[in-house]
């Protein structure tokens, strides 16, 4: 068998190996190799950018173990920028798992002063699925009458004003699942409130289709959370990883290469047989 | 009763859709059953369950990763569920070894209960084994133990499924099992089309019940399900010109 | 066998809450909403006791191993003791309690990102098994994964920006297009099985068998 032939049929193990280095290299001595701006991206920075003063931004954290590694990035980026702008957030989560990368989150960002109850609230985890949304859009109190440590809504200044899906102007949804769809279904289409979607990169093929009209902009997996870290001039946990982004598809395109040429030769030689 | 504002167009679109399958289910129950074009995958099970036997090598079917039977997965799962019946009574007629795994606690005992039944109607329930169907809830590396360790010659997956789908699926490359996938979760698609040897796409998923059991009236009801398709072609093409003419159809769909 | 096990009891069963669940969702009935949220409640309960038989399950398989020091007996011992540890802090403690939290975010999450990770490999050995130019469908396939695997890569999107214009074209006009009918179709799909079932003629999750 020729070394052309060979490069057809070589073992899954070269490739993991290969992969290992092409990852923890960039990791250990980063490259600094340039991460362009995409549009879905630019577009949901722009949005929190131009938010008028006073707005109110519901922030639905629903991501939770494996996947905080792909979207993470995103979350705490974005959360950032919403914390820097003179904007209100209610926090809340769709899954319970999410919950601790909640405080995670609130416990690594700089809040700019903003104070508990009176700039940000956390609901917490809001059981009950796409009834839970419906519910939220109609009434929030309908759905919890208090905040994730037990304080009564009514006696957070900032939810004196804030009930419903009218009272909000931007929602921004952070998934490792597909729940998006819920949340287009319960806030975008009957309402027409814009939503910004950060979620794995595997995803954003399926929800292209949505942007711009309903997602205003998508902030997907680890490229799409390096570069708003970039566009807040906060590299964080996803800027280490865009390095690892080139590496490993450059090491894939190579890998299909070889694999065509292998099989390029292998079908020659059977021709000729 | 009033509408509800928002979903009035849904609701007429879902009697219109069920006017045109229950049209076909009438039709069909009077005999006039309309054909179905081949689909490679289904029919590669028989070859499938065939190969392991010739093998002596288990079959591995899964019935997804991503949702239960009670979520907005459970079309999927019941497409599965189908599929796995289907494979079962192939496996207790030709005494195959199956070994079917769930990292979903609500479909582990409905999976169960369908094996054993199989095994039943084709009087084999002695040769049923309750770990034939397995709860594991770590999908990744239990799914990659289970696999290589039982040599798996055949791997069946149909339901709805997250990223385990391409490490499913490699595995049994690996192994050199015949690999038939099926999933209308989108994101998995296209890993599932460049691994398995055969692919059920979207819909094509939701007629395996009906194509396997061969019931003449399930399959009118797909007849009815690709008309539902010719309304939204004819809706999409009506759209593009009211929009090309300046009048937006829009807010009537929003209703 | 008992009337609550048969066939028929299961099929009515499920006519009567999918047609409750249906009617709260598109008709504004006073009570309609509480009643579809308590059926979903049901569901919910229903779904912890099955997750009670999925642990059932694991114990069946793994205690016998254990005892009589079966194949990877090891493993065995840290699933028992993992379900148990685990759900004994847990129901002792309450989840929200700082050891729970701690047990998550260092033994959880890190499996769990590991577990994720196994993807990236066997997309890999995925991508140079599948994407071979056999005959012109796979050559097609090869073509555009290959340049959507450019535009996912930020070093070649730098270089030549080219990619970034391909790639946006191809996720705004042919993806948008083929997801769309996917999508619709799947749409479509749902609606028949979820008919068939309603009618009873969809009979997988009700032990199988036409």
């Amino acid at each position: 068998m020729s070394i052309f032939q060979r490069l057809g049929r070589l073992d899954p193990r070269v490739f993991f190996t290969l992969l290992i280095f092409a990852v923890a290299i960039p990791i250990i001595s980063p490259l600094g190799l340039p991460v362009p701006i995409t549009q879905p991206v630019l577009d949901a920075y722009n949005y929190i950018e131009n938010l008028p003063e006073g707005s109110v931004v519901l922030y639905s954290m629903s991501v939770a173990g494996g996947g905080w590694d792909d979207v993470g990035g995103g979350v705490i980026a974005t959360m950032q920028h919403l914390f820097s702008r003179p904007v209100k957030i209610i926090i809340f989560s769709y899954f319970a798992d999410s919950v601790p990368w909640v405080e995670y989150t609130l416990n690594n960002i700089d809040k700019h002063g903003k104070k508990y109850g009176e700039d940000y609230v956390w609901l917490g985890y809001l059981a009950g699925g796409e009834a839970m949304l419906a519910g939220l859009a109609s009434s929030i109190r309908s759905i919890t009458t208090t905040d994730a440590y037990g304080t009564p809504l009514d006696n957070l200044p900032m939810m004196k004003d804030i009930d419903n899906i009218h009272d909000i102007d931007l929602i921004v949804h952070a998934e490792i699942s597909t729940i998006f769809e819920a949340y287009l279904r319960q806030f975008q289409a009957p309402y027409g409130k814009p939503i910004i979607l950060i979620c794995p990169s595997m995803m954003v093929t399926m929800y292209f289709p949505y942007y711009p009209n309903q997602a205003i902009g998508i902030i997907g997996g680890v490229r799409g959370s390096a570069e708003y870290e970039l566009l807040i001039h906060r590299p964080g946990m996803a800027s280490v990883s865009t390095d690892t982004l080139s590496t490993t598809h450059i090491l894939i395109i190579v890998m299909i290469i070889m694999g065509n040429i292998g099989y390029y030769f292998e079908r020659k030689i059977r021709r000729g047989e | 009763m009033i509408l509800v504002s928002g979903r009035i167009s849904a609701f007429i679109t879902l009697l219109i859709l069920c006017g045109f399958i229950l049209w076909y289910i009438m039709e069909a129950r009077k005999g006039r059953v309309p054909k179905l074009r081949r689909l490679p995958a289904l029919e590669a099970i028989d070859e499938a369950v065939g190969r392991a036997t010739e093998m002596g090598r288990p079959v591995h079917v899964s019935c997804g990763s991503g949702g239960s039977i009670r979520d907005e997965w459970a079309s999927q799962v019941l497409a599965g569920l189908s599929v796995l019946s289907y494979v079962a009574e192939l496996c207790a007629e030709y005494d195959t070894s199956l070994i079917a795994t769930t990292p979903v606690a609500d479909n582990f005992p409905i999976m169960s209960e369908i094996v054993r039944e199989a095994y039943r109607r084709k009087n084999k329930e002695e040769s049923f084994k309750p770990d034939m169907v397995v709860y594991v809830p770590g999908y990744n590396a239990a799914s990659i133990g289970i696999m290589v360790e039982r040599n798996i010659a055949a791997n069946i997956m149909v339901g709805p499924f997250w990223h385990e789908s391409v490490i499913l699926a490699e595995v049994g490359a690996s192994l050199g099992a015949i690999q038939i996938g099926g999933t209308a979760t989108t994101h998995q698609l296209p890993f599932i089309v460049a691994s398995c040897d055969y692919v059920l796409i979207g819909e094509e998923m939701f007629a395996a019940g009906a194509y396997l059991s061969r019931d003449p009236v399930q399959i009118g009801s797909i007849a009815g399900m690709d008309w539902g398709k010719v309304l939204a072609i004819l809706l999409t093409l009506f759209g593009l010109l009211m929009e090309a003419a300046g009048f937006s159809i829009i807010k009537y769909l929003n209703m | 066998m008992a009337w609550y096990k048969s066939r028929e009891f299961c099929q009515i069963v499920t006519l009567i809450v999918a047609i409750i669940i249906l009617i709260t969702y598109f008709f504004d009935i006073p009570g309609g909403g509480e009643v579809a949220s308590h059926l979903q409640a049901f569901g919910t309960i229903v779904s912890a006791f099955a997750l009670m038989v999925g642990v059932l399950n694991l114990f069946q398989i793994h205690l016998p191993n254990l005892m009589r020091k079966g194949r990877y007996w090891y493993t065995s011992f840290i699933v028992c003791a993992s379900i148990i540890l685990w759900a004994s802090i847990a129901i002792c403690l309450g989840s929200e309690h700082p050891i729970s939290r701690t047990l998550y975010m260092t033994v959880n999450y890190p499996l769990s990102g590991t577990a994720y990770s196994f993807t990236a490999f066997y997309i890999t050995s995925a991508a140079y098994r599948a994407f071979r130019a056999r005959n012109i469908d796979s050559f097609i396939l090869l073509t555009i994964g290959t340049l959507v695997i450019l535009y996912n890569t930020p070093i070649a999107n730098a270089v030549f920006p080219t990619f970034g214009d391909i790639g946006d074209w191809i996720f705004a006009v042919p993806n948008k297009a083929g997801f769309r009918g996917v999508v619709i179709g799947i749409a479509l799909g749902s609606v028949a099985v979820g008919l068939r079932t309603l009618l009873g003629m969809e009979r997988g999750y009700l032990r199988g068998g036409g």
